[in-house]
């Protein structure tokens, strides 16, 4: 069965300008994520989990630097089709317009901070929903969008294309002019054929680019005359009712009849206005449908409250509210239950697991703790120092680890079954990436270094069609190690709880 | 792991901790909690958010004032709470008045009877009278002396809280003096010659000189949740570490805070060079490093961690868990470690305290609750730590306890000995039917 692809990230790199240095955050991430799935980022502190959704989003801090890359999404116009865009082609306005919120929304650590103190949750919730409360506008904007995009990529494709082959043109013409200086011949052809290629190349470039305002243009009125066109259908169904009804009122004179059909006419009006406008009572109704959704009891009381009336566990939901509230395709947890306690991280998390199942959302769960991967995830991106070091299905990653980095952060999650006196840690801390890294960055914390991870990076080793690695270890040349004994203990008798968990 | 045979290190009885909203409202936020932790174990205390335990943290090292009960440390009273003296000599002026109110017309009605049964014969009544006022006059007095008894002892009681409050130090030198005192006696005993006498004054006396500058306060410290937020980011870390030693005025000369604050600096294992460092240049784990470092430094005996590995990585975490744990190998310091997260917490505690809404429901070793947990608040702790098993997760179904549903009454309960030293707060039937269970 072929699934659905939402959102594919691809090489993405990404440099942060800071007093001290370039920092190389990230450096070639590769996922995809598809619709209705969880997919997770497990890593430390620092190892650019959040800076690569952040990157996808467009808010990256202003330091923050795009080196290359592609953010696929599949942009779902309000005319229900369907085609693929590169985020990092869209301006910022262009963003908040059309994907922030709307399209893929987040939920971020802690629920204090992300709230607004001053305004009442209910303000809150339909706050994004009456951003743009005019649907119409809203549709011509998405639609034009998407076109803007891409009529912008070429433009500024064609122009990289006139420059680089102008650089071209000039670098030969130097050479040129220099060797005729040498034989002492004259220059005056040479400078003519000069000027007639950059001639040439300019028409080129200026026809391309007329073209390009031509089709834009064109689709553009298309667009519109397409929005007038829907917008004239809608009024013409309310017209059409108003006058049906009114007509069937002449010749009846029964009360009765004359207020239903009154009736009528105004749910006619009421089914326009709902299809061209985000009405405040709508969203009122909205907001409080989504706090019901969210589990939060008294909904109606609830709705005036403000944030400091709430309890952690309550302002979570909440903010998981205001993030569906534009029915989002894509929704990113941040790290959404480090700030809170056990008991109310387990109700969040199955909150969330919930809510996916019923709204069919895909999720990007950023978390450092594997416990919490294992009990949200499908699919599984480990990361250490920018990149990702292990990718795969959780059963894949959580049963048969193959880096030695998913080892050690397996072994010290803190097991209740067995009576261990000592905690297995990784050695060191992350690695600095303001300087870079010699071969792979993990080398000086890990137990089973080969002498070539001190001097090349490896590549990603497919151990499987959805499982990869990127460790020397798994290179056929390789010496066979094995996964470290009581991790391997550990993974059996895992297996074997659930074994019995079944029975 | 049972220590009778020796005292304990910190000993809290009844702790209560209310603090005031307005003249109307209070928060009564630990409601009576008594543990002991003794020299060199951990004592781990756990529950969510708002469940009391940063504030009995914030409470022993004398951060707030106790509403009520006491809190020894090493044998001296270093806080003492007097709420509840003042509310029992309010309660019993109260009721010594309404009992004397009650006796008093009980005997104004008396006589006015006798007088208007007798109102011709002025001599009997009056005799009548005598007998009556004789009759009642020794119960009024016995009911005011028993109120002068109550209020006499419990204003001693205020008053004694009210002087160890402010004079504890004063009482742990005096100890530390008295034990010096009962070591020299045999040495002295011993010393016949005139020579030897004299040395062994020297030493004695060099020693109560020491014990005189030693102070109990600074052999406890704390250790915080955030490490950003509790380091002072305009210090270098050296003199961060050294602040309690300047201000105690425990090293002689500027080489020796050098010295003193690089040991300490290897052993959490920073390296030299950061000691010049800033707070900021730091990742989280070591900075939390630094923290336990400025804590070790004045050699405590007792450190209380409050979430002191809360704001951390899973993996740092491990890290700063195994090394709280080798230094108490090494020190022999007493942990009082607060947490939310029970898994953490097993690997460090001897001995484990579940608390919720300011009551301690269930306490014990470490595997008596992990193995044998009673108290229902404690199974759904247990079972909402996610394990690293997808499986087992997909499919678990974590227990979760809301205390305004079930029914539960925590003021009813009393504490119950399950076994060992596992106690449990609840009513018989209770305990019986969580048993069962």
């Amino acid at each position: 069965m072929e699934k659905d692809k939402v959102l594919s990230i691809k090489n993405l790199s990404i440099t942060f300008t800071t007093n001290s240095g370039d920092v190389n955050a990230i450096r070639g991430v590769d996922f995809d994520l598809y619709r209705g799935e969880t997919l997770a980022i497990v890593g430390e502190s620092g190892s650019g989990k959040s800076v690569t959704t952040k990157a996808a989003i467009g808010i990256l801090a202003s330091n923050g630097r795009i080196n290359s890359g592609e953010v696929i999404y599949s942009f779902k116009n309000a005319d229900g089709t369907e085609r693929p865009i590169n985020l990092l082609n869209f301006s910022k306005r262009e963003m908040r317009k059309t994907i922030n919120g709307k399209r893929i929304a987040m939920i971020f650590q802690d629920p204090m901070t992300s709230l607004d103190p001053t305004m009442k949750i209910g303000t809150q919730i339909m706050e994004s929903m009456l951003c743009y409360p005019n649907k119409l506008k809203a549709r011509y904007n998405d639609l034009i969008t998407s076109e803007n995009v891409d009529y912008k990529f070429a433009k500024k494709q064609n122009k990289q294309d006139y420059e680089s082959k102008k650089d071209l043109i000039k670098e030969s013409y130097k050479k040129d002019i220099s060797e005729a200086k040498k034989k002492n011949q004259g220059v005056s052809d040479i400078k003519n054929d000069y000027k007639n290629k950059l001639k040439e190349i300019k028409t080129a470039f200026d026809n391309q680019n007329k073209n390009l305002d031509m089709n834009f243009k064109k689709s553009k009125s298309s667009i519109k005359e397409d929005c007038e066109k829907y917008r004239l259908s809608l009024l013409k169904k309310r017209d059409d009712k108003i006058a049906k009804a009114t007509d069937e009122m002449k010749d009846n004179n029964d009360e009765e009849f004359i207020a239903q059909k009154n009736k009528e006419i105004e749910s006619a009006k009421r089914d326009y206005i709902s299809q061209t406008k985000v009405t405040k009572e709508y969203a009122k109704s909205r907001a409080l449908e989504l706090l019901k959704l969210v589990g939060i009891t008294d909904a109606e009381k609830r709705i005036n409250n403000y944030p400091h009336q709430l309890s952690g566990g309550m302002r979570q939901r909440v903010v998981i509210a205001i993030a569906l509230a534009c029915s989002p395709d894509i929704l990113i947890c941040d790290e959404p239950t480090t700030a809170l306690d056990v008991t109310i991280q387990a109700k969040i998390l199955d909150l969330i697991k919930k809510l996916q199942k019923k709204l069919g959302i895909s999720i990007i769960f950023i978390t450092h703790n594997l416990g919490v991967v294992a009990k949200v995830a499908d699919y599984v991106c480990v990361m250490y120092a920018g990149k990702i070091i292990e990718k795969g299905l959780i059963d894949e990653i959580f049963y048969e680890p193959a880096h030695p980095y998913t080892w050690g952060l397996l072994s010290s999650m803190p097991d209740l079954n067995t009576n261990d006196k000592r905690l297995y840690t990784i050695p060191g801390s992350a690695p600095n990436l303001l300087h870079k890294p010699q071969g792979d960055p993990f080398t000086p914390r890990n137990k089973y270094a080969l002498k070539i991870d001190t001097v090349v990076e490896a590549p990603m080793f497919k151990i499987s069609e959805t499982h990869y690695a990127s460790t020397w270890l798994l290179d056929p040349r390789a010496p066979k190690v094995e996964m470290p004994k009581e991790l391997k203990d550990r993974i059996e008798k895992m297996k074997g709880d659930f074994k019995n968990a079944k029975k | 792991m049972l220590k009778n045979e020796t005292a304990p290190l910190l000993e809290v009885q009844n702790l209560k901790e209310f603090f005031k909203i307005n003249h109307n409202d209070k928060v009564k936020a630990v409601h009576g909690v008594s543990f002991k932790i003794y020299p060199g174990e951990t004592y781990g205390l756990v529950g969510e958010s708002g469940s009391g335990k940063s504030t009995i943290g914030r409470s022993i090292i004398r951060l707030y004032d106790i509403t009520s009960g006491n809190v020894y440390f090493d044998g001296i009273r270093i806080s003492a709470g007097t709420r509840w003296n003042e509310k029992e000599i309010k309660f019993t002026k109260i009721r010594t008045n309404k009992k004397v109110k009650e006796l008093t017309s009980e005997m104004n009605k008396e006589i006015k009877e006798v007088k208007t049964e007798h109102a011709n014969d002025k001599e009997l009544s009056n005799k009548y009278i005598e007998e009556i006022k004789a009759k009642y006059k020794p119960q009024i007095e016995e009911a005011k002396k028993y109120c002068k008894e109550v209020v006499d002892r419990e204003k001693g009681n205020i008053r004694s809280a009210k002087y160890d409050n402010k004079h504890f130090e004063e009482a742990y030198t005096k100890k530390l003096v008295t034990e010096i005192d009962e070591k020299y006696k045999p040495i002295f005993a011993e010393a016949k010659t005139e020579a030897k006498q004299k040395k062994a004054k020297e030493a004695y006396s060099k020693e109560v000189e020491k014990a005189k500058k030693t102070k109990l306060m600074p052999q406890m410290q704390m250790i915080f949740q955030d490490p950003m937020a509790s380091l002072n980011p305009r210090k270098k870390v050296e003199d961060i570490v050294a602040e309690g030693l300047d201000i105690h005025h425990m090293y002689s000369s500027l080489t020796e805070r050098r010295d003193i604050v690089l040991k300490w600096l290897k052993k959490v294992g920073l390296s030299v060079e950061q000691a010049n460092r800033y707070p900021h240049q730091f990742s989280g784990g070591q900075r939390q490093r630094v923290g336990i470092t400025r804590a070790l430094v004045m050699n405590p005996k007792l450190i209380i961690a409050d979430e002191c590995i809360s704001a951390l990585d899973v993996s740092i975490q491990a890290q700063v868990v195994n090394l709280m744990k080798d230094i108490q190998e090494e020190t022999g310091v007493a942990y009082l470690f607060i947490a939310h997260d029970l898994s953490m917490v097993k690997y460090i505690s001897d001995r484990i305290g579940v608390l919720h809404l300011g009551y301690l429901v269930e306490t014990g070793t470490t595997e008596e609750i992990f193995n044998n947990p009673i108290h229902p608040y404690t199974k759904s702790l247990l079972s909402a730590i996610p394990t690293p098993n997808p499986e087992v997760e997909k499919t678990k179904v974590p227990l979760f306890y809301d205390y305004a549903t079930s029914n539960i009454d925590y003021r009813k309960g009393s504490e119950h000995l399950i076994s060992g030293t596992h106690y449990v707060l609840g009513t018989d039937e209770e305990i019986k039917k969580w048993q069962k269970k």
